[in-house]
């Protein structure tokens, strides 16, 4: 477990980061109410995911902290051993739901967050090499895209589960599968019409040696519409890793996300006790829209289109 | 001194549609401090020639026949590793696109550092000092402050500027010019046709001038080359091509200018189209707009002659020149 110094880095890194990426345009970015409740909403859920440890009530998967006594109350009453208000009710075994959703948005987030972060690495890696040599090796590399992408995802995903079993590396694993080729795709794109320009050709008649001409003038300019599509895909994998795990075959129990919490209170939808499925939904939502609205924002204002 | 001798290069596209010979035997000697002006319409071929002179040809294309002599040294034998020495260091090139040629997302510094430490082992520092000087030699104020700037933060004739400059960084012996005012409006043209001028003739560097505007060349090049389907159909010095052209086409482009005298008269024209690149007639390629054609120019492709000093033609039927010159 990470601890709080370390984490509290993290959260300044990121906040330091997106306020890097927007320097000098944080007029066009900050237009518009969504805007701003976006990249708050956003804000304040990496906080909560990042610092659920100390936010919230009760730590969900500390045995000797649950009692079965409190089981599925609903939201706003009280323990009956310790007198703690549980303000989204509980589930079956008495966990405090908002925990729960605190600890879940935490696996949720790092697990799409580093799946995504492998894919497009894989993902630059194929579609600059095959943008650049060009020729037969393309052809194959693009087919095995197109190949990817012609499987829906989550059947990809859920045979490569079944393959190997349960775990947060193999999450991981299964969601960089299926999201690379979607990069691949993407950056290829960018690159073939990139190398059309003048300045790759400038660059050539400089002597530049192709490994230059590749890292230091193709792949800067292929990463605007990158980290446009990444914002994007990861709130897509984490719907993915949420779909995973609500059919049973993503984070294992003693780490559960967002999906795996709708999981296990959705036998008693029917029932009346929505509360164990429906807050995990809500917050699954808010984040995936709060992501996609920041994607969003993020692709108008720094659309190399609108501002080159 | 010959700075640049070409042979008989023929530097032809294996395309799907049929071999496009887009240079096909064109000969040309550039000597020191000269100014060559390769004039011709779009497709005719001149630059692929100037990027086969920097080994630039992509698949499917290919130098097929001839020898590119520059200082001596023939360059169409050079592995690519000895031809990147050469490019950018001695040999350089300036695009017609100036909003183009520079990469949008690195400063003018960093780009100007990288084109010197290239091929020089040079400090930073020492990089930097060269590159302002050379921002300042082609008229950017503030030579200094404006390194650090983006592309972007340019306007159009001052990208072209330095591009030019990138171009002179490692002072070459050899710059060629893709068309680099075409994109510029006639002022700024101008300008930096005087400045081009000037910076040649100072450092005593050749420069072949690609263009398809004679106006250009007029003023600036000392030789001029007309390509026609990738051969060139005429040479000679820039005087003698302009005020008495022999061949058929220099004299339809010419004519085909506008001019003050001739308001109200419909302007001479070249009939017709340039021909398909793939099939090329078997007789001369301009046989079928010539006005002076005759059976031989349909069944017999003419062999280049010397007409005079410095002076060739590719025609059957030429325009006679007058005994003067």
């Amino acid at each position: 477990m990470m601890d709080l110094a370390f984490r509290s880095l993290v959260f300044i890194a990121i906040v330091i980061l997106f306020a890097r990426a927007l320097r000098g345009f944080e007029q066009q970015y900050f237009q518009g109410i969504t805007a701003y409740i976006s990249t708050g909403a956003l804000g304040l859920f990496l906080f909560l995911a990042i610092f659920s440890p100390e936010l919230s009530p009760q730590n969900p998967y500390d045995l000797a902290q649950l009692s079965i006594m409190d089981g599925r109350l609903a939201p706003g009453e009280v323990s009956s051993e310790t007198g703690m208000p549980f303000y989204l009710g509980t589930d079956e075994q008495g966990r405090d739901i908002l925990s729960g959703i605190l600890y879940g948005l935490r696996v949720s987030l790092t697990v799409s967050v580093i799946a995504t972060f492998f894919a497009m690495t894989i993902g630059v890696v194929v579609g600059i090499y095959a943008a650049w040599i060009g020729g037969r090796i393309e052809s194959i590399l693009m087919r095995m895209v197109d190949l990817q992408l012609s499987f829906p995802s989550i059947l990809v995903a859920l045979m490569l589960m079944a393959a190997f079993g349960r775990g947060l590396d193999k999450v991981v694993v299964a969601l960089v599968v299926v999201q690379w080729a979607y990069y691949a795709r993407t950056v290829r794109g960018t690159a073939l019409s990139e190398t059309q320009k003048d300045y790759i050709a400038a660059a050539r008649c400089l002597g530049f040696s192709g490994a230059r001409i590749l890292l230091r003038h193709l792949l800067p300019n292929c990463l605007p519409p990158l980290l446009v599509i990444s914002t994007i895909q990861i709130a897509n994998t984490i719907v993915l890793e949420s779909s995973l795990s609500f059919l049973g075959v993503g984070v294992p129990v003693t780490s559960p996300s967002l999906g795996l919490l709708i999981a296990n209170g959705y036998g008693y939808m029917l029932s009346g006790q929505y509360w164990m499925s429906m807050f995990p939904g809500v917050a699954l939502l808010c984040i995936v829209a709060a992501i996609n609205l920041v994607g969003d924002r993020l692709r108008d204002t720094l659309n190399p289109r609108l501002q080159r | 001194m010959k700075v640049l001798e070409v042979q008989q290069l023929k530097t032809h596209f294996f395309t799907a549609a049929g071999v496009v010979k887009a240079v096909d035997g064109v000969d040309f000697t550039l000597e020191k401090s000269q100014v060559l002006g390769l004039v011709g319409e779009s497709g005719s071929g001149k630059s692929v020639t100037g990027f086969s002179i920097l080994g630039l040809i992509d698949e499917p294309g290919r130098i097929i026949d001839g020898r590119i002599l520059f200082c001596g040294q023939d360059l169409t034998g050079l592995s690519n590793t000895e031809m990147r020495a050469i490019r950018g260091n001695r040999i350089a090139m300036v695009f017609q696109d100036p909003l183009m040629t520079l990469n949008p997302v690195l400063r003018i510094d960093t780009q100007m550092v990288e084109a010197i430490q290239s091929h020089h082992r040079v400090s930073r520092r020492a990089a930097l000092d060269r590159s302002a000087e050379v921002l300042s030699r082609v008229g950017i104020a503030a030579a200094r402050e404006r390194l650090s700037a983006y592309p972007h933060q340019f306007s159009g004739g001052m990208r072209q500027r330095v591009a030019i400059a990138i171009a002179i960084l490692n002072e070459p012996d050899l710059i060629i010019a893709d068309e680099p005012t075409t994109a510029l409006d006639v002022t700024i043209q101008s300008q930096i046709l005087s400045e081009v001028q000037t910076l040649t003739r100072e450092s005593g560097t050749s420069l072949i001038w690609i263009t398809h505007d004679l106006a250009v060349v007029a003023g600036l090049a000392d030789q001029i080359a007309v390509m026609y389907a990738g051969r060139i159909v005429e040479t000679g010095a820039t005087s003698q091509v302009l005020t008495q052209p022999s061949h058929p086409y220099t004299h339809g482009l010419l004519g085909s200018i506008p001019g003050h005298g001739q308001r109200g008269q419909p302007l001479l024209q070249i009939p017709g189209m340039a021909p398909n690149m793939t099939q090329l007639p078997e007789g001369c390629a301009f046989a079928s707009r010539c006005e002076s054609k005759s059976s031989i120019c349909l069944s017999e492709s003419p062999n280049t002659t010397f007409i005079g000093e410095g002076r060739s033609l590719r025609c059957h039927h030429p325009f006679l020149i007058s005994k003067s010159s």
